[in-house]
């Protein structure tokens, strides 16, 4: 029980006719890392609104370190620790990479309300904000504005906010969308290594199945509202219902 | 990794010194080369705290107010009343006065006007400045209605100051002022350099975000307004004995809208541009006032001139000189 971080049981969510969410089991470990995959439609955005508590289940159970957290609101499951980013990328664009770092760090250490000392002689918050730099291979724009990133970077310092909050489990939503090409595996590389190093949980919701297959220990394939697979990589590849729905055959 | 946190020139405590250092200097010599002139220095320090007051809610925390006067009216009306009806001479205790009276009314009115953001606080605040200017206004019995309350000299440190010349009074005044001045333009620079300083800086950027970082933004907004009010306060009550009259006037919104126009003429995104702002503006308009009954219109087409050419202030002038010269001696060494 204790290796349990999270537990989804016969989880619905039906808008109207659209059967968006349609009865998911599903448990994930301390320290795992699962992919989300599946066509448009399928239900991975709604699944991630439900256990981030954006959204209310119909039916169905969150159990979060052994808490039943299904009637908890936002701010609530935030405090317990799970945290999520989002497709967009929302960073503070007038204060540098190292700055925006440090207000996350403030505002978990309680610090939000000091006025009497500067947020830079703080020796635990630049010790943590160097550490999350270094994490995230920050550490060569740590005094440049937003504007001045890549989109990658941009995409990076985003989920280093998140992190900054020493969240037990991380949600993100496509974290590699609107990313170049290029970028789009050092991207995923460095958020996975990161979430090594730290040893956080993540859910990650994925598009770009050549990522997913490469990072991938455990993939789940989302269609219609249901899991069609939950398991390594090889094995949901290996899929038929899978190959069918998903892969169209590119991988067959 | 220091550098990492930016310190630009014109938010630096070097700076702040630099200024406090010019603003006491520069007042014998005017005293000396233009007489007339010196007193608006006073002046221009009193209006700087007022506008540093301010930015610390437009520049720091996004927030436009237009009814910052009604802060200026509590704190000149504070020191007003105590030496009407409680014969109060010494000012460093109507200054704790006003400033506690300034933040008591922005620990009234915050809650409610800080749920509204942009046009709808701006306004609402236009409306609280109002409201108190009406009461000064139209409760003469005790406020003195259009005559105002004359004050008299004050005692400054416990020194009566009543049988000195009044050059040496206005003199001893200034550098008060200055004195009062640099401590708030320091304890400013700590304020915006310190975590609730960031926080305050990233709810202006993305208020959302900051709510998703578990930041309290409305208790950090209160916050803010109430430090704004406090200082524009403060400044109030150190304008009352160099005007010697409280009237509504102080708290009139063409008050408020002189704070908006100071701000953005010397940068609100620099910490030292409120100030640059207040000094300059201050003279500005006397001189304008001096020259000519349509004194509005010249500092109308100013502000529309400085809002063209330099869109950030004064301040992102004399910043983006400082930063071509940088650029220039860097290519030269490189290519030496």
């Amino acid at each position: 029980m204790v290796e349990v971080l999270l537990r989804v049981e016969n989880l619905y969510k039906h808008f109207g006719g659209v059967r968006a969410v349609d009865g998911v089991s599903f448990s994930l470990s301390w320290g795992e890392r699962l992919f989300i995959v599946g066509p448009n439609g399928a239900g991975k955005t709604t699944l991630v609104n439900l256990i981030s508590g954006y959204l209310k289940p119909d039916r169905g159970r969150i159990l979060f370190k052994g808490e039943d957290v299904t009637g908890f609101g936002l701010a609530e499951r935030v405090r317990r620790g799970i945290a999520r980013s989002f497709q967009l990328v929302t960073v503070f664009d007038n204060l540098t990479v190292a700055e925006n770092i440090a207000v996350s760090v403030a505002s978990r250490l309680g610090r939000n309300r000091v006025a009497y000392r500067t947020l830079s002689s703080y020796r635990d918050v630049v010790e943590e904000v160097e550490r999350v730099l270094e994490i995230f291979e920050l550490e060569d724009v740590a005094g440049k504005y937003p504007t001045e990133l890549s989109q990658g970077d941009r995409k990076i310092l985003d989920v280093a906010l998140t992190f900054s909050l020493k969240p037990s489990l991380i949600i993100l939503d496509e974290p590699t969308s609107g990313v170049a090409t290029r970028d789009k595996r050092s991207v995923m590389e460095r958020l996975v290594k990161a979430f090594d190093v730290a040893g956080v949980s993540s859910i990650v919701v994925e598009h770009d199945m050549d990522i997913v297959f490469k990072y991938a220990k455990r993939v789940m394939a989302m269609h219609e509202g249901r899991v069609l697979a939950d398991g390594d990589p090889a094995s949901v590849k290996g899929d038929e219902e899978v190959k069918r729905i998903l892969l169209g055959g590119v991988y067959a | 990794m220091v550098e990492a946190f930016r310190r630009e020139a014109g938010n630096s405590l070097a700076a702040l010194a630099a200024i406090i250092i010019v603003l006491g200097a520069a007042y014998p010599i005017l005293r000396f080369i233009a007489p007339g002139y010196a007193i608006y220095l006073t002046y221009g320090v009193i209006w700087s705290i007022a506008a540093l007051g301010f930015n610390i809610l437009y520049g720091y925390t996004g927030l436009l107010s237009f009814g910052h006067a009604a802060f200026i009216g509590i704190g000149a009306y504070t020191v007003g009343l105590t030496i009407k009806y409680l014969g109060l001479k010494e000012l460093e205790v109507m200054l704790l006065v006003a400033m506690a009276a300034s933040a008591i009314l922005a620990l009234i009115v915050g809650p409610v006007v800080l749920r509204y953001g942009g046009i709808f606080f701006a306004i609402f605040m236009l409306a609280v400045g109002q409201i108190l200017w009406g009461f000064y206004l139209k409760f003469y019995h005790v406020t003195g209605g259009t005559d105002g309350i004359k004050i008299g000299r004050v005692e400054l440190l416990g020194f009566e100051l009543g049988g000195v010349g009044y050059l040496t009074y206005l003199t001893a005044y200034h550098y008060y002022v200055l004195a009062v001045a640099a401590v708030a333009y320091i304890t400013m620079w700590y304020i915006v350099n310190s975590p609730l300083g960031y926080s305050l800086k990233a709810i202006r950027d993305n208020e959302v975000r900051a709510i998703a970082l578990g930041i309290n933004t409305l208790q950090l907004k209160l916050v803010a307004f109430t430090i704004s009010a406090v200082y524009t306060g403060l400044a109030g009550a150190l304008l009352a004995p160099l005007t010697r009259l409280v009237s509504p006037e102080l708290a009139y919104w063409f008050v408020s809208g002189k704070i908006v126009f100071m701000t953005i003429l010397g940068g609100a995104s620099y910490l030292v541009g409120p100030i640059v702002g207040a000094i300059i503006y201050t003279y500005l308009e006397s001189i304008a006032m001096g020259y000519t009954i349509y004194w509005y219109l010249l500092l109308g087409i100013l502000i529309i001139a400085v809002m063209i050419l330099s869109p950030k202030g004064l301040m992102y002038l004399v910043d983006s000189v400082a930063a071509r010269s940088r650029l220039r001696w860097g290519a030269w060494s490189r290519s030496s």
